[in-house]
């Protein structure tokens, strides 16, 4: 007896090591049809699991993951459910302290917008020409842009739009446009390709396309409308992933100062590469790609696409942001800097939705009205603190 | 209503910090891939949650853990036509399993069992230990760090080896595995 359970011991030892021959796989396998064997078996089983965790400990991110556990809950149709009609009303629905299950704990705010609409001065926007000369978009009518071979796209300090065009054999032509902190641009490329661009966001691009191929550069967020062209795929190029696609309506968020890149698909169909580990996902529909930033580690989620790309027809959405992140936003739509009080405040959550044209001292009261977080504002400064 | 409500809602941000990451590794033992793990994981707290009008029903919140993401890692094996051992022995006998779902030892129960057990130790007993078995540093330099004999570290680890190998007696097998005596 004793000699059989030392063997049966080595066994199982050497099960875990993964080094059975399959006659020993076999024996053990026989051993195993007793009840009590099982449970010995599988109480190893299970301390040999607990001492060697598949993944490190230290890598699993808790609160992104019951971020996206309170996504899963709550469609945010729910949470918005007269915001269509509304449409004019700006609303946040305020969750106080990190708990936000519950629909009842959610103070709904409403604010007739303000009579006088002080309308935000957009910053000018630049475009670097291949020649590295710079041209400031600063006309309220359109213009003409002449570029190195002749002229290539009109526009103003709104959108700029490129002379449609066939694919080139020769070497391509790229153009850059820098959207600064506080601003946003519409593009539209040779192949009429519609790009709507973030505040503080780099795009880089061919003014006519090559054959067979289609490659910008972005660096920050971009929502695109891809013309449909089976013969050249379009890939968008971001500081560690790629997106490819054929025709298509997808966001891209990659700024730097965030700790993944997020990769939100309307309509069609887009295979996301992972730079770091090259592994590379298909979405579909409705899906979010979110890449880690330190690990590279990709992820596939069903999300309200609105949320995500809402950006671009001028609404903010928030949906259990907390306010480091939502105060990370504002200070880039708004070209504000943020000055923590106290940091405890940035685990606050908050949801609800705005209208990107309000001033920000008016989006600041709304927030202010729960009563948990006091802003100042000091003209380009935002100070949080507790009230 | 309101109260009870909230104090759910407390309760169940309680049951995520408390088994979150262990299912997360618990899944891993299926499935090698740490996004799909945390996929299933929280879908299972999804489903609990949405059943949560009926949670009278459910006897013992770590089993139906451990029993969800179970059974939601086979079946995503099975989605991916994976063939497996393990699995191909779960699934032959799922009642033995379900019994022992309540005593299955999550890694930080494990974590925690070891803290405990080192909490039995002289501090230099302990640090000799810890130094040697769980750090790998060398008695040799151990000894000349805590600037006694050589020793003297070899008397204290063994002696400490021994203390918690009694205390640790109702898992041999982590004896062998974790602190590979």
């Amino acid at each position: 007896m004793q000699h059989e359970e030392t063997r049966i011991d080595e066994l199982i030892d050497r099960y875990f090591a993964k080094t059975l021959t399959p006659a020993e796989t076999e024996e053990l396998k026989f051993w195993l049809g007793d009840d009590e064997h099982l449970r010995y078996f599988l109480k190893r089983q299970n301390l040999y699991d607990a001492c060697h965790p598949a993944f490190s400990p230290g890598t699993i991110n808790e609160e992104r993951a019951y971020r996206e556990i309170q996504a899963r809950l709550r469609p945010v149709r729910r949470l918005f459910p007269w915001t269509r009609v509304a449409a004019a009303i700006v609303f946040l629905a305020i969750i106080i302290g990190g708990v936000f299950l519950l629909v009842t704990r959610e103070n709904k705010i409403t604010v007739q917008p303000v009579a006088q609409h002080v309308t935000r001065e957009l910053p000018a926007v630049t475009l670097t020409l291949s020649s590295g000369e710079e041209i400031v978009l600063s006309d309220e009518k359109s213009r003409e842009i002449v570029a190195d071979s002749g002229t290539v796209a009109r526009g103003d300090k709104k959108q700029l739009t490129y002379a449609s065009s066939a694919n080139v054999e020769d070497s391509v032509i790229y153009h850059e446009l820098s959207v600064p902190r506080g601003g946003e641009f519409f593009l539209e490329l040779s192949d009429k390709t519609k790009i709507w661009i973030n505040a503080e966001t780099t795009v880089r691009y061919p003014v006519k396309f090559a054959r067979g191929e289609r490659k910008i550069f972005v660096d920050g967020e971009a929502y695109l409308e891809v013309h449909r062209d089976t013969s050249a795929p379009f890939s968008v190029v971001m500081a560690r992933n790629e997106v490819t696609v054929l025709g298509t309506a997808f966001n891209v968020n990659s700024y730097p100062d965030m700790e993944e890149d997020r990769v939100t698909l309307v309509s069609g169909k887009v295979r996301v590469y992972s730079g770091k580990k090259g592994e590379q996902l298909i979405l579909n529909p409705g899906e979010q790609a979110v890449i880690q930033r330190e690990e590279g580690q990709m992820t596939k989620r069903l999300v309200d696409t609105g949320i995500y790309c809402s950006w671009k027809d001028g609404t903010l959405v928030f949906q259990n942001n907390t306010l480091e992140e939502i105060l990370r936003v504002l200070s880039r739509q708004y070209d504000v800097e943020v000055y923590w009080h106290d940091e405890t405040l940035k685990r606050y959550t908050f949801s609800g939705e705005l209208k990107r044209y309000d001033n920000i001292d008016e989006v600041l009261k709304l927030m202010g009205y729960t009563d948990d977080v006091k802003f100042t504002l000091h003209g380009k400064k935002i100070i949080v603190a507790r009230p | 209503m309101v109260e009870l409500s909230r104090g759910s809602d407390g309760a169940f941000r309680e049951l995520f910090d408390t088994y979150y990451k262990d299912l997360v590794l618990f899944a891993g033992t299926y499935i090698r891939d740490l996004a799909a793990c945390e996929d299933i994981v929280q879908q299972q707290f999804v489903n609990l949650w949405e059943k949560r009008g009926e949670a009278g029903v459910i006897l013992s919140l770590k089993s139906f853990l451990l029993k969800s993401v179970q059974n939601a890692c086979l079946s995503e094996l099975r989605h991916l036509g994976h063939e497996n051992k393990y699995a191909e022995w779960m699934a032959e006998t799922p009642t033995i399993y379900a019994r022992e779902t309540e005593e299955y030892i999550f890694y930080s129960e494990l974590q925690e069992l070891l803290q405990e057990a080192l909490e039995h130790l002289t501090p230099i007993q302990r640090k000799c230990f810890e130094m040697n078995r769980l750090q790998g540093v060398k008695q040799q330099q151990i000894a000349e760090e805590l600037n006694v004999s050589l020793r003297t570290v070899e008397l204290r680890t063994a002696e400490a080896l021994k203390i918690l190998r009694s205390y640790l007696k109702h898992y041999f097998s982590l004896v062998i595995f974790f602190l590979q005596l």
